[in-house]
């Protein structure tokens, strides 16, 4: 069999195995009440919007609709994983599937995949729903902008799922990857305070803490664009992009590793 | 080589397989020295009492579980060189499936997720389905199943394809004496077509009569060895049982 097959053969089973694992969430029931969760509060906003502590209308809105999609998309981007790799691991679905030709690299990778497209479909949904509720009170909005929030959102949540993955295959239970993936989430939120708190030029506790910031990305990072723009040199979006592919792809391949040594 | 040892499809030597316990790398040993062989062709039995290591022989035969001493090598025929994972086939102890698909749909699953087309896979799963005799109840999603139709599905996804070798994991569980008596139908006919069969059961009376070679577990280690011939000199299966797990 030549490569290009064996490729081919590989991106097939992936792509099965993905459309199973987004079945079963869906089943699970637990993104469809998130996002109603989300798109509720959303709305609520049009209710609470008298308490804007003198904020344009438009802007509190705005606000609103970010923070719920932050809030809900994070609870939703550690839960997914967990939800989708536990229960097959107890079941015993995983090996039923390794031993019908699915590697575990591909398997790993399909569930990493069926949690982005729903993170995607939970993004561009609250974020449809904003639009909508801004041009309904005929507000003004800037659809590019609207648009750069859309994809930094889908980056920050994938990085959160990649990450509670790999955490999903390294802990023993679901009740100590959602720990530790909260606490990883208000890490990354803290990232520059950790950074400032900590004099990385001396003693091991400091190395220790570097090396630990390295593993944690700052996602104020992908909160706010320009923040990384004087880094690279390079357009918000594109800076954005790239680093939370990096971290998305770092997780991914620690997970891998990690998976392969796993017993089941 | 002898010719002997040329048919040889599993050949496990000093086996030992550690889990750990806890993150302190505390560890507990499941086989400890564990050696048998397997013949090509033949059915051999796994019989002991709980924990004494036979689910994980047949993870450890499946791929599913490394080794941590010892070796263990496969080998269906000198002429197709070892057994690939995609030729073994595997039924777990409580197989469990998606419960939002079908019987059907598992099946379907399955064959796909193997490299099957769609036409191969809808014949694979009808063939299957017929085999298992569970032709009625693979229209109803699996959460609606019994135990026994469970085990059925899970017999069933382990026929969908020619494999050189079959592992079965308590195959008899759960199962009503129709569903027994498929099962050991299905059991000769793997043998008449040339293939490998492990099985792990506590139904002492039907291993007697299903296998060619049995191994006796008892704490990872292998108690009794031997062929059914011998087994039936030595007054049955259920005597030499009582008898070592009493010594």
């Amino acid at each position: 069999m030549t490569e290009g097959k064996k490729i081919l053969q590989s991106v097939r089973r992936i792509q099965r195995l993905s459309l199973a694992a987004v079945r079963e969430s869906i089943r699970q029931r637990v993104a469809w009440l998130l996002l109603a969760v989300a798109l509720l509060l959303t709305f609520a906003g049009m209710r609470l919007r008298e308490f804007n502590f003198g904020i344009h209308e438009a802007r509190f809105l705005s606000d609103f609709a970010t923070g719920t999609r932050t809030l809900l998309g994070g609870l939703l981007a550690l839960l997914l994983p967990v939800l989708l790799f536990f229960p097959a691991l107890e079941r015993q679905t995983l090996q039923l599937d390794l031993m019908h030709g699915a590697s575990r690299g591909e398997w790993l990778f399909s569930r990493l995949f069926a949690v982005w497209v729903q993170l995607a479909c939970f993004v561009a949904v609250t974020t449809g729903v904003q639009a909508i509720l801004l041009y309904w009170r005929g507000l003004p909005f800037d659809l590019a902008g609207l648009t750069l929030d859309t994809v930094m959102a889908f980056v920050r949540l994938a990085v959160i799922a990649a990450a509670s993955l790999l955490l999903c295959t390294l802990c023993a239970s679901s009740l100590l990857v959602l720990g530790l993936g909260a606490l990883f989430v208000m890490a990354g939120q803290l990232a520059p305070v950790l950074g400032h708190g900590c004099n990385y030029e001396s003693g091991i506790v400091c190395s220790i803490g570097a090396l630990l910031s390295g593993l944690v990305p700052n996602l104020q990072i992908l909160d706010s664009p320009t923040a990384g723009t004087d880094l690279a040199g390079l357009p918000a979006i594109t800076w954005v992009i790239l680093y939370g592919s990096g971290y998305c792809l770092l997780y991914a391949s620690l997970a891998g590793l990690a998976f392969f040594r796993r017993e089941l | 080589m002898s010719g002997v040892t040329e048919n040889i499809a599993i050949r496990a030597e000093s086996m030992v397989k550690d889990y750990a316990r806890d993150w302190l790398g505390r560890r507990w040993r499941a086989l400890d020295g564990l050696s048998f062989t397997v013949t090509c062709g033949q059915i051999c039995g796994l019989v002991g009492p709980n924990g004494s290591g036979k689910s994980t022989t047949l993870k450890i035969l499946a791929g599913l579980a490394s080794l941590s001493g010892g070796r263990c090598t496969m080998l269906p025929d000198r002429s197709k060189g070892e057994i690939s994972p995609g030729r073994i086939a595997y039924l777990p102890e409580t197989p469990s499936f998606p419960t939002h698909l079908t019987g059907t749909e598992v099946l379907t699953h399955f064959a796909r997720l193997s490299g099957l087309e769609r036409s191969e896979a809808a014949m694979a799963v009808s063939a299957a389905l017929g085999r298992v005799d569970l032709g009625a109840g693979s229209m109803r999603r699996t959460d609606e199943y019994s135990k026994g139709m469970r085990q059925r599905l899970g017999l069933a996804q382990a026929l969908l394809r020619r494999a050189d070798l079959v592992l079965l994991d308590e195959p008899a569980a759960g199962l009503d004496p129709l569903g027994v008596e498929i099962l050991g139908n299905i059991i000769r006919e793997l043998k008449s077509s040339g293939v490998t069969v492990v099985l792990s059961s506590h139904f002492l009376p039907q291993i007697e009569e299903w296998c060619d070679s049995l191994v006796m577990l008892v704490q990872g280690r292998a108690l009794f060895r031997g062929t059914q011939s011998e087994v039936r000199t030595a007054g049955g299966l259920h005597r030499i049982y009582v008898a070592r797990m009493k010594s």
